[in-house]
């Protein structure tokens, strides 16, 4: 069987060899309950756009991380281990395996602070996807879905994901947009984005076509990338910002 | 403003190839489609958005949802992270922080093939080892854990990137393209699921590349390949490739070390770091049998 691929056009991801980004071939790995920690050097091997920006004054927290800021590394644990602590008991980990998630969280988020574009998007946002990943693929390995709830008759909204400003925020530009899809686009957003979902299991669990499952699901995605995209880059983080009890 | 916007704008079917990517549900042919043009500018503005949107949807959760997942926690207020989980964060970030003074100066990252370094077997303890240690042996170089192996979809010196197979067997007339499935005969379960992708094979070029997306990472372990051709049977299985999962979608060239002479099945499995010349084929994770 002859394969209908534009061969001409290949190239980009998979001519590096990995999709998306280079994987590195040197791993320490620890007995299970410690967290893999490969040996890098400090980030020296920059493309000539990261090392433009990084040539003016890193500002952001993960900036800093990136051109190897020692006390920027610990300094992420203050900013963002409340959030990834919440994130993780939310994907329905217990305490223990929600240890281990936020420390390989944390582990990537230092490994990619020399991608983080603050032009681009907030360093929250740059975390939560990090987060998403990991605890997602933790929940396969344990192959548990959190239990089903039923809703209460006057079921109470959850406490907030975090006291941080810039945590709330992002979280409100997203729903608001969220708000103008569709039901059905939400609902296969939230299988997808959230429970981390295959289409076929979403579409198994909403009756919906597969290819309905993913044209919602992608066509739901650009918009909202396009409504916080119309509402202008994040505002630069440059020290917390705790709201007030 | 990026290039995005004039995609989102112009090109509706540029725009959901970026966001399969995002999602992670791109085909081998779509991978196929998005050009070296299309990178990590509109790729970062894409999985911000995703990260916003799970954000939302966590911070969306009624009580009675935030209960049945995160168990009691004070009313009114954020789950509090434990004090000990803090203090095991700040050491690790020290044993991180450790590992770049640790890195010879001026060294980019380390490509090491497995055929220079033997790999090393991993002691599996089930009690969780004290940071004390395991900073230390960081220090230390770590080589009682070091485990160096063909890293995911990157090439060994000299060897071929999956983009280049991916044209060579393309363009054979006996290349075949077989989905992935759960590998579940009823009697052993897989121990992963929902692992989606596809093998692209020519038995006249003798090699291929395979596509996984939903493959978690698994510490302490790695992921082999076996071929199962069509005249040795399941008993003499070949191995085709060892790798760990990428972050979101994982690309491996096959190379069997013996001649095929009819690929009839592909087969992952989990194995100890290093990978193993027998497998009892007892940790399974997806198969794709050739039709016909």
């Amino acid at each position: 069987m002859a394969l209908a691929l534009n061969v001409s056009v290949i190239g980009g991801d998979l001519e590096r060899g990995v999709a998306g980004r280079r994987s590195t071939a040197y791993h320490a790995i620890a007995p299970r309950g410690a967290v893999s920690v490969e040996a890098t050097s400090r980030p020296q091997d920059l493309s000539a756009a990261t090392t433009e920006r990084i040539e003016r004054v890193p500002q952001t927290l993960l900036e800093r991380v990136g051109s190897g800021d020692s006390a920027a590394v610990r300094e992420c644990i203050d900013r963002f281990s409340g959030l990834i602590w919440s994130l993780a008991r939310r994907a329905g980990m217990n305490a223990s395996e929600a240890e281990d998630s936020v420390q390989e969280i944390f582990v990537e988020i230092w490994k990619s602070a020399g991608r983080y574009r603050p032009e681009i998007a907030s360093e929250t946002a740059f975390v939560a996807t990090i987060a998403r990943r990991r605890l997602i693929d933790a929940r396969r390995r344990t192959s548990r879905r959190p239990a089903g709830q039923a809703l209460g008759e006057h079921d109470t909204p959850a406490p907030p994901i975090s006291d941080r400003a810039e945590v709330t925020q992002e979280a409100s530009r997203a729903a608001r947009a969220l708000e103008q899809l569709s039901a059905e686009q939400r609902r296969v957003l939230r299988l997808s984005v959230f429970e981390g979902l295959s289409h076929e299991k979403i579409a198994t669990a909403t009756g919906l076509p597969l290819g309905t499952v993913k044209t919602h699901a992608r066509r739901g995605l650009i918009r909202i990338r396009a409504m916080l995209g119309a509402e202008g880059p994040p505002e630069v983080e440059r020290g917390s910002k705790e709201v007030a009890p | 403003m990026s290039r995005l916007h004039h995609a989102a704008d112009g090109s509706e079917g540029l725009g959901e190839l970026l966001a399969g990517r995002a999602l992670g549900d791109l085909s081998l042919e779509e991978a196929g489609m998005l050009r070296e043009s299309e990178g990590d500018e509109a790729a970062i503005e894409f999985e911000a958005a995703l990260g916003a949107t799970y954000l939302a949807f966590a911070g969306s959760l009624s009580g009675s949802e935030f209960e049945g997942r995160a168990g009691a926690a004070s009313p009114g207020s954020p789950e509090r992270v434990p004090d000990q989980v803090v203090h095991r964060l700040h050491r690790l970030a020290d044993a991180f922080v450790a590992s770049w003074e640790a890195a010879p100066s001026g060294a980019s990252r380390m490509s090491l093939d497995r055929r220079d370094r033997p790999p090393v077997s991993v002691a599996r303890r089930s009690v969780r080892l004290s940071w004390a240690v395991a900073a230390a042996s960081l220090l230390l170089g770590g080589l009682g854990w070091v485990v160096a192996m063909r890293p995911v979809g990157s090439p060994a010196p000299g060897g071929p990137v999956p983009g280049q197979v991916l044209r060579q067997v393309a363009a054979r007339p006996d290349a075949v393209t077989i989905p992935w499935a759960d590998w579940s005969d009823g009697t052993v379960a897989p121990e992963v699921t929902g692992v989606t992708g596809e093998v692209v094979w020519s038995d006249q070029a003798q090699t291929g590349v395979m596509r996984l997306a939903g493959l978690p990472h698994l510490p302490g372990s790695v992921y082999q390949l076996w071929i199962i051709d069509a005249e040795r049977g399941m008993s003499q299985r070949v191995s085709g490739a060892i790798f760990t999962a990428g972050d979101k979608e994982t690309w491996v060239t096959i190379e069997p070390r013996l001649r095929i002479a009819k690929a009839a099945a592909f087969a992952v499995t989990i194995e100890q770091p290093g990978g193993t010349w027998v497998s009892d084929m007892s940790r399974r994770v997806v198969i794709a049998p050739r039709p016909g």
